[in-house]
């Protein structure tokens, strides 16, 4: 075989593969019942400013959830605040918002990204874990209670 | 005494060009996760310019992009991570994979790497900042297969012309320094 078929041929084995791998096995569909998670909400001095039941909505994202209860302050591409929510970060096809503040009528947390930032801890059953998915595409039908703490990275 | 610099200069040159080449891809492609010609620039440099040169090259590109980059630092106790995982492509091709000289293998190679390099980052992640391991070992297999694929068709396609225009670049410069007078303290 020349090497010019034979590198036409590995091209397109190597890019059917990983398409296969990445939009086949890893599923990002976020598909579940309605149902409700225990929210825990921890400020910069590690005091616990909310602490509730929140039902949610069949197939409804934490993200969703949190922008339905609470009045949100996203990120914008260069990291500032920015109340609209109107920017979404992209990365490999995987559209995430990045929350820097959180407000109720009782409680304000709000972080800057660089020396703050907002953690998110799910409960596996027998303690509180970082969770390795964001806002959006954090299945919460798989846990049973959220935990969101002010952080500052290490 | 007589000091003959001419090599020496040429040789900084080289290192300081290349590495600057690196650099600049890697941030100009920084847009797109783990999508970059860093992985086939390192073996075209390991197999053109040798292994020292290579790892100067190398700890240029870790120390300019963790202090250059406008995106932001790395995390620090990532470097050391991040210069094995780069350390790995001249150790193995001057090494185990010495005689691998074909563009078709040195794809396969780069396909490999792709892989290895992530893994290199797991345990400085898990210890370091906490991480849980089988998490992060999943969730950093897509970005592993994307910097895979792209090291396998970046070599594939560009490996070849790209060491015929570096060697006759090298050359070039060769013949340049024989007509400069030599250097002398």
């Amino acid at each position: 075989m020349k090497p010019l078929h034979l590198k036409i041929i590995l091209t397109i084995v190597v890019l059917l593969l990983g398409y296969l791998i990445i939009d086949v096995v890893f599923d990002r569909n976020l598909i579940h019942e309605a149902g409700e998670i225990e929210l825990i909400i921890v400020d910069e001095h590690q005091e616990i400013v909310y602490h509730n039941i929140l039902p949610y909505e069949k197939d409804q994202t934490f993200f969703d959830l949190l922008n339905q209860k609470f009045t949100l302050m996203c990120a914008n591409r260069f990291y500032n605040p920015d109340s609209t929510c109107s920017y979404e970060f992209n990365i490999m096809g995987q559209s995430n918002y990045v929350i820097l503040g959180i407000k109720s009528d009782t409680f304000e947390i709000m972080t800057d990204w660089s020396k703050t930032f907002i953690k998110i801890e799910v409960y596996d059953g027998e303690k509180f874990i970082q969770a390795t998915q964001g806002f959006n595409h954090l299945d919460i039908s798989n846990f049973e209670k959220i935990r969101l703490i002010v952080d500052a990275p290490r | 005494m007589k000091l003959t610099q001419k090599h020496t200069i040429k040789d900084l040159t080289i290192i300081v060009v290349s590495a600057s080449i690196l650099f600049v891809q890697q941030l100009a492609l920084s847009f797109i996760p783990n999508v970059q010609f860093s992985v086939l620039l390192v073996i075209l440099y390991t197999k053109i310019l040798g292994f020292k040169k290579t790892s100067l090259i190398i700890i240029i590109h870790v120390l300019a992009v963790n202090l250059l980059s406008p995106m932001g630092p790395v995390v620090p106790t990532l470097i050391p991570a991040m210069f094995i995982a780069w350390m790995l492509i001249p150790i193995l091709l001057s090494t185990l994979l010495k005689h691998v000289h074909s563009a078709i293998w040195l794809s396969v190679f780069g396909f490999v790497y792709g892989f290895i390099y992530g893994w290199v980052f797991i345990p400085f992640t898990v210890w370091f900042l906490d991480v849980p391991f089988l998490p992060y070992l999943i969730w950093d297999i897509p970005f592993e297969i994307i910097m895979a694929i792209s090291n396998m068709i970046s070599i594939l396609w560009l490996y070849d012309p790209l060491k015929k225009a570096f060697v006759q670049q090298l050359e070039h410069i060769s013949e340049s320094t024989k007509k400069m007078p030599s250097a002398t303290s």
